[in-house]
Protein backbone atom coordinates (compact mmCIF):
# COMPACT_ATOMS: atom_id res chain seq x y z
CA UNK A 1 0.00 0.00 0.00
CA UNK A 2 1.61 3.33 -0.85
CA UNK A 3 0.82 6.90 -0.02
CA UNK A 4 0.43 9.44 -2.04
CA UNK A 5 2.73 12.28 -2.10
CA UNK A 6 0.25 15.11 -0.30
CA UNK A 7 -0.45 12.47 2.37
CA UNK A 8 2.82 12.48 3.15
CA UNK A 9 3.27 16.46 3.29
CA UNK A 10 0.59 17.16 5.99
CA UNK A 11 1.67 14.89 7.79
CA UNK A 12 5.15 16.38 7.40
CA UNK A 13 3.90 19.91 8.16
CA UNK A 14 2.05 18.51 10.64
CA UNK A 15 5.19 17.32 12.97
CA UNK A 16 6.99 20.41 11.71
CA UNK A 17 4.75 22.40 13.29
CA UNK A 18 4.59 20.06 16.53
CA UNK A 19 8.50 20.27 16.74
CA UNK A 20 8.38 24.42 16.26
CA UNK A 21 6.26 24.38 19.93
CA UNK A 22 8.84 24.44 21.83
CA UNK A 23 10.79 27.41 20.36
CA UNK A 24 7.86 29.25 19.89
CA UNK A 25 7.28 31.82 22.18
CA UNK A 26 4.28 30.79 25.15
CA UNK A 27 1.46 33.59 23.44
CA UNK A 28 1.77 32.22 20.01
CA UNK A 29 2.01 28.42 20.90
CA UNK A 30 -1.47 28.20 20.29
CA UNK A 31 -1.06 28.80 16.61
CA UNK A 32 0.69 26.02 15.86
CA UNK A 33 -1.35 23.80 18.05
CA UNK A 34 -4.15 24.31 15.27
CA UNK A 35 -1.87 24.58 11.65
CA UNK A 36 -0.62 21.05 13.15
CA UNK A 37 -4.51 20.09 14.07
CA UNK A 38 -5.55 21.65 10.18
CA UNK A 39 -2.45 19.45 8.83
CA UNK A 40 -3.38 15.92 10.69
CA UNK A 41 -6.83 16.47 9.81
CA UNK A 42 -6.05 16.52 5.99
CA UNK A 43 -3.36 13.84 6.39
CA UNK A 44 -6.59 11.79 7.72
CA UNK A 45 -8.37 12.42 4.74
CA UNK A 46 -6.00 11.36 2.51
CA UNK A 47 -5.11 8.32 4.20
CA UNK A 48 -8.46 7.52 3.93
CA UNK A 49 -8.59 8.28 -0.21
CA UNK A 50 -5.55 6.74 -0.33
CA UNK A 51 -6.90 3.51 1.79
CA UNK A 52 -9.81 3.61 -0.49
CA UNK A 53 -8.12 4.06 -3.98
CA UNK A 54 -5.72 1.17 -2.59
CA UNK A 55 -8.55 -1.23 -1.88
CA UNK A 56 -10.98 -0.41 -5.53
CA UNK A 57 -7.56 -1.25 -7.05
CA UNK A 58 -7.18 -4.03 -5.19
CA UNK A 59 -10.85 -5.36 -6.15
CA UNK A 60 -10.55 -4.06 -9.87
CA UNK A 61 -7.63 -6.31 -10.19
CA UNK A 62 -8.81 -9.81 -8.43
CA UNK A 63 -12.24 -9.66 -10.12
CA UNK A 64 -10.77 -8.19 -13.42
CA UNK A 65 -11.60 -10.37 -16.60
CA UNK A 66 -10.31 -14.45 -16.45
CA UNK B 1 18.18 73.38 12.65
CA UNK B 2 20.94 71.74 14.59
CA UNK B 3 23.09 68.89 12.43
CA UNK B 4 21.54 66.22 14.69
CA UNK B 5 17.82 66.87 13.37
CA UNK B 6 19.11 67.03 9.75
CA UNK B 7 20.82 63.95 10.40
CA UNK B 8 17.35 62.21 11.96
CA UNK B 9 15.29 64.12 9.15
CA UNK B 10 17.56 62.42 6.82
CA UNK B 11 17.20 58.90 8.07
CA UNK B 12 13.41 58.94 8.40
CA UNK B 13 13.29 60.43 4.47
CA UNK B 14 15.80 56.88 3.81
CA UNK B 15 13.30 55.05 6.05
CA UNK B 16 10.03 56.32 3.75
CA UNK B 17 12.36 55.71 0.84
CA UNK B 18 12.65 51.61 2.15
CA UNK B 19 9.07 51.69 2.81
CA UNK B 20 8.53 53.35 -0.95
CA UNK B 21 10.25 50.47 -1.65
CA UNK B 22 8.51 48.27 0.13
CA UNK B 23 5.18 48.59 -1.57
CA UNK B 24 6.74 48.95 -4.87
CA UNK B 25 8.43 45.67 -4.56
CA UNK B 26 5.68 43.80 -2.67
CA UNK B 27 2.87 45.56 -4.80
CA UNK B 28 3.04 42.20 -7.00
CA UNK B 29 2.03 40.39 -4.02
CA UNK B 30 -1.11 42.22 -3.32
CA UNK B 31 -2.06 42.63 -7.16
CA UNK B 32 -0.36 39.32 -8.78
CA UNK B 33 -3.50 37.14 -8.57
CA UNK B 34 -6.51 40.05 -9.32
CA UNK B 35 -4.62 40.79 -12.39
CA UNK B 36 -3.64 37.24 -13.32
CA UNK B 37 -7.54 36.11 -12.99
CA UNK B 38 -8.19 39.42 -15.30
CA UNK B 39 -10.36 40.80 -12.38
CA UNK B 40 -9.20 43.96 -12.98
CA UNK B 41 -6.79 45.73 -14.94
CA UNK B 42 -3.16 46.18 -13.84
CA UNK B 43 -3.62 50.02 -13.22
CA UNK B 44 -6.72 49.32 -11.60
CA UNK B 45 -5.71 46.89 -8.91
CA UNK B 46 -2.13 49.31 -8.07
CA UNK B 47 -4.58 51.69 -7.39
CA UNK B 48 -7.13 49.05 -5.50
CA UNK B 49 -4.26 48.21 -3.69
CA UNK B 50 -2.66 51.65 -2.98
CA UNK B 51 -5.85 52.20 -1.32
CA UNK B 52 -6.33 49.98 0.70
CA UNK B 53 -2.16 49.54 2.09
CA UNK B 54 -3.31 53.24 3.14
CA UNK B 55 -6.30 52.85 4.91
CA UNK B 56 -4.53 50.14 6.92
CA UNK B 57 -3.10 52.68 9.75
CA UNK B 58 -7.31 52.73 10.46
CA UNK B 59 -7.83 48.61 11.47
CA UNK B 60 -4.10 48.30 13.09
CA UNK B 61 -2.64 49.22 15.86
CA UNK B 62 1.27 49.46 16.15
CA UNK B 63 2.08 46.40 18.14
CA UNK B 64 4.67 45.62 15.01
CA UNK B 65 6.02 48.39 15.29
CA UNK B 66 6.72 48.37 18.63
CA UNK B 67 8.56 44.50 18.13
CA UNK B 68 10.84 46.35 15.42
CA UNK B 69 11.87 48.76 17.75
CA UNK B 70 13.11 46.21 20.19
CA UNK B 71 14.82 44.11 17.82
CA UNK B 72 18.26 45.10 19.75
CA UNK B 73 18.74 46.07 23.17
CA UNK B 74 18.10 49.70 24.10
CA UNK B 75 20.37 52.37 23.78
CA UNK B 76 22.14 49.51 20.93
CA UNK B 77 21.23 51.95 17.77
CA UNK B 78 22.90 55.52 16.93
CA UNK B 79 22.18 57.30 13.70
CA UNK B 80 25.07 55.22 11.64
CA UNK B 81 23.49 52.04 12.38
CA UNK B 82 20.35 52.75 11.60
CA UNK B 83 21.84 53.96 8.50
CA UNK B 84 23.76 51.00 7.62
CA UNK B 85 20.63 48.53 8.30
CA UNK B 86 18.53 50.43 6.57
CA UNK B 87 21.07 50.86 3.18
CA UNK B 88 21.66 47.04 4.02
CA UNK B 89 17.55 46.12 3.59
CA UNK B 90 17.10 48.82 0.39
CA UNK B 91 20.05 46.98 -1.53
CA UNK B 92 18.84 43.63 -0.35
CA UNK B 93 15.50 44.55 -1.72
CA UNK B 94 17.04 46.10 -4.75
CA UNK B 95 19.13 43.04 -5.69
CA UNK B 96 16.41 40.61 -5.53
CA UNK B 97 13.86 42.74 -7.13
CA UNK B 98 15.86 43.35 -10.05
CA UNK B 99 16.62 38.92 -10.27
CA UNK B 100 12.85 38.81 -9.94
CA UNK B 101 12.83 37.08 -6.96
CA UNK B 102 9.80 37.78 -4.01
CA UNK B 103 11.92 37.75 -1.12
CA UNK B 104 10.83 39.70 1.74
CA UNK B 105 11.38 43.28 2.57
CA UNK B 106 10.84 42.57 5.98
CA UNK B 107 13.14 40.27 6.54
CA UNK B 108 15.54 42.34 4.82
CA UNK B 109 14.56 45.11 7.37
CA UNK B 110 15.07 42.80 10.04
CA UNK B 111 18.71 41.48 9.23
CA UNK B 112 19.88 44.78 8.29
CA UNK B 113 18.76 45.59 11.76
CA UNK B 114 20.76 42.96 12.85
CA UNK B 115 23.94 43.28 11.04
CA UNK B 116 24.18 47.10 11.93
CA UNK B 117 23.63 46.18 15.51
CA UNK B 118 26.39 43.40 15.43
CA UNK B 119 28.78 45.67 13.42
CA UNK B 120 28.64 48.48 16.11
CA UNK B 121 28.12 46.30 19.61
CA UNK B 122 28.43 42.72 19.13
CA UNK B 123 26.36 39.88 18.86
CA UNK B 124 24.78 40.10 22.74
CA UNK B 125 23.16 43.69 21.20
CA UNK B 126 20.06 41.52 19.81
CA UNK B 127 17.48 40.98 21.40
CA UNK B 128 17.16 36.78 20.92
CA UNK B 129 13.88 37.01 22.51
CA UNK B 130 12.30 38.92 19.59
CA UNK B 131 14.13 37.22 16.68
CA UNK B 132 13.22 33.97 17.99
CA UNK B 133 9.49 35.03 17.34
CA UNK B 134 10.30 36.77 13.57
CA UNK B 135 12.72 33.44 12.93
CA UNK B 136 9.60 31.11 14.04
CA UNK B 137 7.37 32.61 11.82
CA UNK B 138 9.28 32.80 9.15
CA UNK B 139 8.29 28.90 8.69
CA UNK B 140 4.41 29.78 10.21
CA UNK B 141 3.14 32.39 8.16
CA UNK B 142 3.50 30.48 4.66
CA UNK B 143 2.59 27.19 6.01
CA UNK B 144 -0.52 29.35 7.70
CA UNK B 145 -1.41 31.04 3.91
CA UNK B 146 -0.98 26.81 2.58
CA UNK B 147 -3.16 25.72 5.06
CA UNK B 148 -5.51 27.70 4.95
CA UNK B 149 -5.87 28.60 1.34
CA UNK B 150 -5.67 24.36 0.54
CA UNK B 151 -8.90 24.19 2.99
CA UNK B 152 -10.66 26.83 1.65
CA UNK B 153 -10.20 25.78 -1.48
CA UNK B 154 -11.68 22.27 -1.22
CA UNK B 155 -14.46 23.00 1.19
CA UNK B 156 -15.34 25.31 -1.74
CA UNK B 157 -15.00 22.41 -4.34
CA UNK B 158 -16.97 20.43 -1.86
CA UNK B 159 -20.04 22.63 -1.55
CA UNK B 160 -20.09 23.97 -5.01
CA UNK B 161 -19.05 20.27 -6.91
CA UNK B 162 -22.87 19.65 -8.24
CA UNK B 163 -23.69 23.34 -8.97
CA UNK B 164 -23.83 23.61 -12.70
CA UNK B 165 -23.71 27.27 -13.78
CA UNK B 166 -20.18 27.27 -13.77
CA UNK B 167 -20.03 31.00 -15.34
CA UNK B 168 -22.18 32.66 -12.71
CA UNK B 169 -20.17 30.82 -10.45
CA UNK B 170 -17.05 32.46 -11.40
CA UNK B 171 -18.96 35.94 -11.57
CA UNK B 172 -19.43 35.38 -8.00
CA UNK B 173 -15.57 34.42 -7.47
CA UNK B 174 -14.21 37.40 -9.61
CA UNK B 175 -16.10 40.14 -7.66
CA UNK B 176 -15.04 38.57 -4.38
CA UNK B 177 -11.84 38.86 -5.46
CA UNK B 178 -12.17 42.47 -5.55
CA UNK B 179 -12.63 42.16 -1.77
CA UNK B 180 -9.76 39.53 -0.78
CA UNK B 181 -7.30 41.55 -2.48
CA UNK B 182 -8.48 44.26 -0.35
CA UNK B 183 -8.23 42.56 2.69
CA UNK B 184 -4.85 41.44 1.30
CA UNK B 185 -4.19 45.01 0.91
CA UNK B 186 -5.17 46.04 3.95
CA UNK B 187 -3.12 43.06 5.76
CA UNK B 188 0.36 44.19 4.00
CA UNK B 189 -0.29 47.90 4.63
CA UNK B 190 -1.28 47.11 8.17
CA UNK B 191 2.07 44.82 8.72
CA UNK B 192 4.58 46.30 6.50
CA UNK B 193 4.28 50.24 7.10
CA UNK B 194 4.56 49.31 10.91
CA UNK B 195 8.28 47.89 10.18
CA UNK B 196 8.53 51.41 8.59
CA UNK B 197 7.28 53.46 11.71
CA UNK B 198 9.42 50.81 13.69
CA UNK B 199 12.21 52.18 12.21
CA UNK B 200 11.59 55.89 12.40
CA UNK B 201 10.39 55.22 16.31
CA UNK B 202 14.14 53.71 16.99
CA UNK B 203 15.47 56.89 15.45
CA UNK B 204 13.41 59.21 17.78
CA UNK B 205 14.29 57.25 20.58
CA UNK B 206 18.07 57.14 19.88
CA UNK B 207 18.44 60.99 19.40
CA UNK B 208 16.02 61.55 22.56
CA UNK B 209 13.04 63.28 20.61
CA UNK B 210 10.74 60.06 22.17
CA UNK B 211 11.75 58.39 25.57
CA UNK B 212 11.88 54.07 25.86
CA UNK B 213 8.46 52.90 25.15
CA UNK B 214 6.43 56.41 23.97
CA UNK B 215 3.55 55.37 21.32
CA UNK B 216 4.60 56.14 18.08
CA UNK B 217 3.30 59.87 16.30
CA UNK B 218 0.30 60.03 14.52
CA UNK B 219 2.22 61.37 11.38
CA UNK B 220 4.85 58.48 11.53
CA UNK B 221 2.23 56.18 11.24
CA UNK B 222 0.25 58.41 8.60
CA UNK B 223 3.66 59.34 6.95
CA UNK B 224 4.85 55.42 6.37
CA UNK B 225 1.37 54.51 5.29
CA UNK B 226 1.30 56.90 2.79
CA UNK B 227 5.04 55.85 1.24
CA UNK B 228 3.92 52.15 1.01
CA UNK B 229 0.52 53.36 -0.54
CA UNK B 230 2.59 55.24 -3.23
CA UNK B 231 5.50 52.71 -3.85
CA UNK B 232 2.31 50.11 -4.52
CA UNK B 233 0.97 52.75 -6.45
CA UNK B 234 4.04 52.85 -8.70
CA UNK B 235 4.67 48.99 -8.34
CA UNK B 236 7.19 46.89 -10.33
CA UNK B 237 6.13 44.26 -12.74
CA UNK B 238 9.13 41.95 -12.51
CA UNK B 239 7.75 40.21 -9.24
CA UNK B 240 3.97 40.16 -10.40
CA UNK B 241 5.07 37.90 -13.09
CA UNK B 242 6.63 35.25 -10.61
CA UNK B 243 3.89 35.52 -8.36
CA UNK B 244 0.93 35.59 -10.62
CA UNK B 245 1.73 32.66 -12.75
CA UNK B 246 4.89 31.10 -12.26
CA UNK B 247 4.04 29.36 -8.85
CA UNK B 248 1.01 27.75 -10.41
CA UNK B 249 -1.94 29.35 -13.09
CA UNK B 250 -5.13 30.72 -10.98
CA UNK B 251 -8.94 30.72 -11.78
CA UNK B 252 -10.79 33.11 -9.78
CA UNK B 253 -11.80 31.27 -6.66
CA UNK B 254 -8.28 30.29 -6.60
CA UNK B 255 -7.26 33.79 -6.40
CA UNK B 256 -9.81 34.86 -3.87
CA UNK B 257 -8.89 31.44 -1.82
CA UNK B 258 -5.06 32.30 -1.69
CA UNK B 259 -5.82 36.03 -1.14
CA UNK B 260 -8.53 35.60 2.08
CA UNK B 261 -5.88 33.25 3.47
CA UNK B 262 -3.04 35.54 3.18
CA UNK B 263 -5.44 38.33 4.55
CA UNK B 264 -6.38 36.55 7.35
CA UNK B 265 -2.60 34.88 8.29
CA UNK B 266 -1.44 38.73 7.84
CA UNK B 267 -4.10 40.24 10.04
CA UNK B 268 -3.47 37.80 13.09
CA UNK B 269 0.06 38.44 12.80
CA UNK B 270 -0.37 41.96 12.87
CA UNK B 271 -2.77 41.87 15.67
CA UNK B 272 -0.62 39.68 17.04
CA UNK B 273 2.31 42.15 16.80
CA UNK B 274 4.81 39.83 14.94
CA UNK B 275 6.36 41.11 11.87
CA UNK B 276 5.96 38.81 9.23
CA UNK B 277 6.35 38.49 5.31
CA UNK B 278 3.59 38.99 2.82
CA UNK B 279 5.70 37.35 0.33
CA UNK B 280 5.76 34.48 1.87
CA UNK B 281 2.43 34.51 3.15
CA UNK B 282 1.04 35.03 -0.04
CA UNK B 283 3.09 32.24 -1.73
CA UNK B 284 1.86 29.59 1.00
CA UNK B 285 -1.47 30.55 0.37
CA UNK B 286 -0.91 30.17 -3.76
CA UNK B 287 0.81 26.70 -3.17
CA UNK B 288 -1.62 25.67 -0.91
CA UNK B 289 -3.97 26.28 -3.89
CA UNK B 290 -2.06 24.56 -6.19
CA UNK B 291 -2.21 21.64 -4.42
CA UNK B 292 -5.81 21.42 -4.45
CA UNK B 293 -5.22 20.37 -7.89
CA UNK B 294 -2.61 18.02 -7.72
CA UNK B 295 0.82 18.66 -6.85
CA UNK B 296 2.36 18.83 -10.30
CA UNK B 297 0.39 21.78 -11.03
CA UNK B 298 2.81 24.00 -8.29
CA UNK B 299 6.17 24.38 -10.37
CA UNK B 300 8.19 23.11 -7.47
CA UNK B 301 11.13 24.34 -9.27
CA UNK B 302 10.43 28.11 -9.15
CA UNK B 303 9.01 27.39 -5.05
CA UNK B 304 12.81 26.18 -4.51
CA UNK B 305 14.12 29.29 -6.07
CA UNK B 306 11.72 31.72 -3.95
CA UNK B 307 12.69 29.76 -1.20
CA UNK B 308 16.52 29.56 -1.21
CA UNK B 309 16.12 33.67 -1.84
CA UNK B 310 14.07 33.11 1.70
CA UNK B 311 16.78 31.80 3.03
CA UNK B 312 19.35 33.63 2.42
CA UNK B 313 17.68 37.46 2.77
CA UNK B 314 18.22 37.81 6.53
CA UNK B 315 22.43 36.76 5.96
CA UNK B 316 22.01 38.82 2.89
CA UNK B 317 20.79 41.85 4.34
CA UNK B 318 22.88 41.34 7.68
CA UNK B 319 26.30 41.23 5.79
CA UNK B 320 25.28 44.33 3.42
CA UNK B 321 24.51 46.18 7.19
CA UNK B 322 27.43 45.31 8.62
CA UNK B 323 29.64 46.03 5.95
CA UNK B 324 27.95 49.56 5.73
CA UNK B 325 28.32 49.94 9.40
CA UNK B 326 32.33 49.45 9.37
CA UNK B 327 33.20 52.86 8.10
CA UNK B 328 31.40 54.44 10.95
CA UNK B 329 33.12 52.24 13.16
CA UNK B 330 35.77 54.10 13.49
CA UNK B 331 34.19 57.37 13.85
CA UNK B 332 32.44 56.50 16.82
Amino acid sequence: MRFGRRTWGFLVIAVAMLLLYEPTPEKYRWVNLALAGLALFWFIMFLFEDLGRSRRDQRRLGGGPR
Amino acid sequence: MSNVTWVVVAIIVVALVFDYINGFHDAANSIATVVSTRVLTPKQAVAWAAFFNFAAFIFFGTKVAETIASVAQPGTFNNAAIFAALIGAIVWDLITWWTGLPTSSSHALVGGLAGAAVAKVGWSALNFAEYQKIIVFIVIAPVMGFLLAFTFMTTVYWAFHRYRKVDKLNRGFRRGQLFSAAAFSLGHGGNDAQKTMGVILTVLIANGVLSQGAPVPLWVVLSAHIAIGLGTLFGGWRIVHTMGSKITKLQPVGGMAAESSAAIALGLATFGGVPVSTTHTISGAIVGVGTTQRLSAVRWGVAGRVMWAWLLTIPGAFVVAYVVYLPFKGLT
